[in-house]
């Protein structure tokens, strides 16, 4: 069970400030969705949670504990996080990629310890990827080299896991597949943050979301606070129909709104 | 070729004891065993195997195993197969130092003199790559910095040349860089070796951060790695080894690159597996070709590096063709 928790939060890229003053926190059981335009910060923020970039102003804490104070390797087995980038650069067996998550684990000149194996094969099972397992990565195509990055940082174990747009490139059934993995991790107690654009199923699976715009939290709570026509417009430039079925609630984008346009269309 | 793991391995130790007998055992002054065995001229062979080919064999395995490491932990680190030592500058700045030391080298004197001189050339070049490469260095910037360091030796070696006393001068710097373990001693030997385990064993330790570095480097870095980290071990690593190598047996191309590139399948692509057995592979190349020089019916001994290029080049072109083809 970890709890990670950034208090404004200021990240800057070179000489761009990316977050002005982020809050939001990630607790065990929770799936919280982070959702807003391009370049709104949100990698950014799932970043700057994993440790990956110091915050410039603000703190961000694992369990009470500033992140800055624990080691490279504690924060490693704790956090699990999954890049946009999907990067594999050898032909290694997607197995062998699953298992990269287990260096986290690995100390000293020992190899692989005993937990590795079956950490591995289950995030396999859980992907859906026993039948690539011996397939290259490389030889894959995008939306199943997804999965694999997905079973890799799955195969960490980490009581805490940041996946930054893991439904990208997927088809409908594997999105699904996808958000409800996400969800049973949290149910089981893994605190889980996920950026997502796809905003039905943000609004059906996550717990909790957080609505960015331009390096700011402009609406957080609830799905159902969160996701209005007003919170649409200001945060994504959109006009939505926003509706509830048996299943759950649902948004349709219907049209962007441009500048002058929108003016236009609030009064 | 799929074999198993116990038989690859005792395929790789009986290819390399057959290659240390033969090293020890062969050479232009004809094959040692008979000689040893007859009472007469034991001494004489005694002399040659302990001064003349045991310097050379262990020379073999030490250089051909830094060239053979060096490449496959840069070509991990930099995620690209056509890497090799010689690309972040080590190689020719090492060339330059001894080619200094040659140059002034009468005054100097003593077998240490040059492999010391292309020492410090080394270290210079590594510095001068690390200073440009700046402290964030990306992959580009520190291949970029190599090339540059490369080009500006190259261009002090040639000027070297051009200025040359006596066309006797140049030929005997020219033969230098042509890369060979003739004529070495064992006291090379002992200077070379510290630097090359020191340097290996900085290699050595990079395999689970070039495995990490496989998902990119800021997954490498969520897993626990510091991208930072692993450059300044593996500069270190390469200067050590290969830079001490090249300052006593010259410049030896294509094991670098060859080697990590043949052994790369047999390992499951991992960068992390590929260091030890790139070191393997480079050694028995190195002293299979350092056989083929000793052993060639030519007027004059032939160069190492050349014969590594010639045997290199066109298994390297093959290599490609088979990875063109469907």
């Amino acid at each position: 069970m970890s709890t990670l928790v950034a208090t404004g939060v200021v990240a800057r890229l070179g000489p761009r400030t990316v977050l002005h003053g982020v809050d939001a926190r990630v607790a065990p059981g929770e799936l919280l969705g982070v959702i807003g335009p391009n370049a709104a910060g949100k990698s950014t923020l799932l970043r700057v949670l994993a440790g990956l970039l110091p915050p410039g102003a603000g703190t961000v804490t694992l369990d009470g504990r500033p992140l800055a104070d624990w080691s490279p390797r504690e924060r490693a087995r704790r956090i699990a996080w999954l890049g946009q980038e999907r990067e594999c650069h050898w032909p290694i067996a997607v197995r062998e990629v699953v298992a990269l998550g287990r260096l986290a684990h690995h100390r000293g000149l020992g190899g692989s310890g005993p937990e590795d194996h079956p950490a591995v094969e289950r995030a396999l099972a859980r992907a859906g990827l026993e039948q690539l397992a011996d397939r290259p990565a490389s030889e894959l195509s995008g939306g199943e080299r997804a999965r694999v990055m997905l079973a890799r940082a799955l195969a960490v174990g980490a009581p805490a896991l940041l996946a930054d747009e893991p439904t990208a490139g997927l088809d409908p059934a594997h999105q699904l597949e996808v958000m409800a993995l996400l969800r049973t991790l949290a149910d089981e107690g893994v605190a889980v943050a996920v950026v997502v654009h796809d905003l039905t199923l943000a609004a059906r699976h996550c717990t909790g979301l957080v609505l960015m715009h331009a390096g700011r939290v402009i609406a957080a709570g609830r799905p159902r606070e969160v996701l209005t026509e007003a919170s649409l417009r200001a945060g994504f430039r959109i006009r939505a129909r926003l509706g509830e079925t048996a299943e759950g609630p649902y948004v349709v984008p219907l049209e962007a709104i441009t500048p002058s346009a929108g003016d236009g269309a609030a009064s | 070729m799929r074999l198993h793991r116990t038989t690859r391995w005792a395929l790789v130790g009986a290819t390399g004891i057959a290659l240390v007998a033969a090293s020890m055992a062969a050479g232009p002054s004809g094959w040692l065993v008979p000689d040893l065995l007859d009472g007469s001229r034991r001494e004489v062979a005694a002399i040659v195997a302990l001064e003349i080919r045991l310097p050379r064999t262990l020379l073999a395995i030490l250089v051909g195993a830094s060239l053979g490491l060096g490449g496959a932990a840069l070509q991990g680190y930099l995620r690209n197969p056509l890497a090799e030592p010689a690309l972040v500058g080590v190689g020719p700045s090492a060339a330059l130092g001894a080619v200094v030391v040659m140059y002034h080298g009468a005054g100097l004197g003593g077998p240490w003199a040059l492999p010391l001189g292309g020492l410090a050339g080394a270290v210079a070049g590594l510095a001068t790559v690390v200073a440009l490469a700046g402290r964030a260095a990306s992959p580009l910037t520190l291949v970029l910095a190599g090339v540059a360091v490369n080009a500006f030796a190259g261009a002090l070696i040639s000027l070297a040349l051009s200025l040359a006393p006596s066309p006797f001068a140049a030929l005997e710097v020219v033969f230098w860089l042509l890369g060979s373990l003739a004529d070495r001693g064992l006291d090379q030997v002992a200077l070379v070796t510290p630097f090359v385990v020191i340097g290996g064993g900085l290699l050595l330790s990079l395999g689970r951060g070039l495995d990490a570095l496989t998902l990119g480097e800021a997954t490498a870095a969520s897993l626990g790695f510091s991208t930072a980290a692993l450059r300044w071990r593996l500069l270190a690593g390469v200067g050590l080894a290969v830079g001490a190598s090249v300052a006593v047996a010259g410049t030896i191309g294509f094991v670098g690159l060859v080697v990590p590139h043949l052994l790369r399948p047999l390992v499951g692509h991992r960068p992390g597996a590929l260091l030890a057995a790139s070191a393997v592979g480079g050694a028995l190349l190195t002293l299979a070709a350092d056989l083929v020089v000793r052993l060639a019916p030519t007027a004059s001994e032939l160069k190492l590096g050349v014969v590594t290029a010639l045997l290199g080049a066109p298994f390297f072109l093959h290599l490609l063709a088979r990875m063109r083809a469907p």
